[in-house]
């Protein structure tokens, strides 16, 4: 299972006793179904990574509580995997094993895991690459070994930093319709953070629009299109205008 | 100094490709052969650019001491022997094994204190990655880093007499620094998603600091062993100088007594080419064992 429930967090940096205080989340709370896709729509700075560091383990809110079935999340692990924008693939290892670094660490048995191994590239697409290392290959590439190394652990709950940010433009948008076709094939509780209002259609269920900072929830939006959802349907426009209409006030 | 050894090897690697053209054919005809030697002739040729300005100095260096020292002060002429006179003598040396048995006895001094400085690595793992260790041993280190390791010369022949273990010691302070020094920066330098990733995989504290720190900062540790490994050698030479009754620093300086600067020149030569020899075959190694860096970095 995998419910993941964002319970009145507050989170600030710096020294409370101090001025330069940044609250950087304020009272967010927020529920994500199991293996329900969210995006969390918001401007840049606005705390959308600090929200999903807490949610990976990394950090602790100052307030509220982060819990995944009821469970708080205390410290990182595979339970709640993160995916980062800049892949942080292991440069020293082939995409075979990148994909089987937390199988390894989960103790799973030798031939479990290349079992494991062989059905997470066929999922992303990346028969015949195994033995390359992550330095020789393209961006799009590199991140569907991240999407293969987390999604090998079985997580409750994934996590995506703006995994797309960095590809261009067609890459970007052949990669969410991969993430689209995976997350089908592999449904999972995700939680995945964006500035771009077409990533948020595309593949959310509920698209949670953040104010700018101190970040609040401003809205949140459910999408019940089927998929793949076609960017000239009628319904996808008005959402995006709808959507437009939510981000551009925050200018 | 990484980009002019990138430089270097990229030349040394460049003949190397229309040879293994031309000997990949199957049959070995008498037109092959041919085309082969041309090859090698063109290779040669390409190299003497190169190699004009050494050849120049070393004809300039024969000139001087076999025709135009004896000309004016004969005596001099006996500082400086001529290249034809070192060849014959390390051809000399070589046959006799002197130079073997002088040569061996180092690199066993550089080999024995490198294996102690290996103890750097771990160190600086842990001096890297917590805080509270670097805090307590940095004040030490930084005390002791800027001592010349020769200056250790007269306290370690106290301590430790006249002999190997005199100049282990003395080469091992050669090496230790820099590769504690390059360890560490190397483990601060580690990117943080990569160790948040694989925590996030379900690494323990233990998986992160060997499968990922360790790994994440190899290049930098390489490094720091080549510039040990460098340092060593040359600190090296100077504790054999004092303190050894082998090795290629006591090999000059016993012909200096006895006034017999070519087998100097000789020593002089070998250290430096065995020197050059062991970074170039570290660096090789490392590009070989660490390809993912080699490509980062270039
Ligand atoms: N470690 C930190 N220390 C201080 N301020 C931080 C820290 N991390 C983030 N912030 C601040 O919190 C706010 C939200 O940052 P972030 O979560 O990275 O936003 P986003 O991912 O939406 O662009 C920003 O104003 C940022 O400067
Ligand atoms: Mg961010």
């Amino acid at each position: 299972m995998g419910h993941l429930a964002v319970k009145s967090v507050t989170k600030m940096y710096g020294n409370p006793a101090s001025d330069n205080t940044v609250v950087a989340l304020q009272d967010v709370t927020l529920e994500i179904e199991h293996n329900s896709f969210c995006a969390i729509l918001g401007h840049s700075g606005c705390g959308k990574t600090t929200l999903l560091n807490m949610a990976a383990g990394f950090e602790q809110p100052t307030s509220g509580q982060i819990t995944i079935d009821g469970r708080a999340i205390t410290k990182p692990g595979w339970q709640n995997t993160i995916i980062f924008q800049e892949y942080a693939l292991f440069p020293w290892l082939t995409v075979a094993q990148n994909i089987g670094f937390g199988l390894e660490m989960k103790s799973l048995p030798s031939h479990k895991r290349a079992e494991a191994i062989r059905l997470h590239v066929d999922l992303v697409g990346l028969q015949g690459f195994e033995g390359r290392f992550p330095h020789q290959l393209s961006g799009g590439m590199r991140q569907r070994v991240a999407i293969a190394r987390a999604l090998a652990v079985r997580p409750e709950v994934l996590l995506m930093d703006e995994p797309f940010a960095a590809l261009d433009a067609q890459n970007r948008s052949a990669m969410q319709d991969e993430l689209v076709r995976i997350w089908q094939r592999e449904p999972k509780t995700v939680m995945l953070v964006t500035h771009s209002i077409d990533e948020a259609i595309k593949l959310a269920d509920q698209v949670i629009v953040m104010t700018r900072r101190p970040g609040r929830v401003k809205a949140i939006i459910d999408i019940s299109l089927p998929r793949p959802r076609d960017e000239d349907d009628a319904r996808y426009l008005s959402l995006k205008k709808q959507l437009r209409g939510l981000v551009h006030d925050e200018f | 100094m990484d980009r002019s050894s990138a430089t270097a090897t990229q030349t040394s690697d460049r003949p190397a490709a229309p040879l293994e053209n031309s000997s990949v054919k199957p049959e070995v005809s008498p037109r092959s052969m041919r085309l082969m030697i041309a090859g090698w002739a063109i290779q040669a040729l390409r190299y003497l650019p190169k190699l004009a300005t050494l050849v120049v100095l070393v004809a300039i260096w024969q000139f001087t001491s076999t025709v135009w020292l004896p000309r004016i002060d004969p005596y001099r002429a006996v500082l400086m022997p001529a290249p034809s006179v070192v060849a014959k003598t390390a051809g000399l040396m070589i046959v006799s094994g002197e130079l073997g048995y002088h040569l061996l006895a180092s690199l066993k001094r550089e080999g024995v204190a490198f294996l102690f400085a290996l103890a750097a690595v771990p160190l600086g793992l842990f001096m890297g990655w917590f805080r509270l260790i670097h805090a307590q041993l940095d004040p030490v280190i930084e005390v002791l880093r800027p001592i010349p390791p020769l200056a250790w010369i007269p306290l370690s022949i106290l301590w430790f007499g006249i002999g190997d273990e005199q100049n282990e010691f003395i080469i091992f302070l050669g090496m230790v620094f820099p590769i504690l020094i390059n360890t560490i920066d190397g483990v601060r330098k580690v990117e943080r998603n990569l160790v948040r990733a694989a925590r996030s995989l379900g690494a323990s504290e233990y998986s992160v600091l060997t499968r990922v720190v360790l790994q994440a900062a190899l290049p930098q540790i390489v490094t720091g062993i080549r510039i040990g490994l460098g340092v060593g050698w040359m600190a090296l030479v100077a504790a054999e100088l004092v303190g050894a009754s082998s090795g290629l620093g006591f090999l000059i300086n016993d012909a200096r007594s006895v006034l017999r600067t070519d087998i100097i020149v000789v020593g002089m030569l070998t250290i430096g080419i065995v020197g050059l020899s062991i970074d170039l075959a570290l660096r090789d190694t490392a590009r070989r064992l660490l390809p993912w860096s080699a490509q980062q970095s270039e």
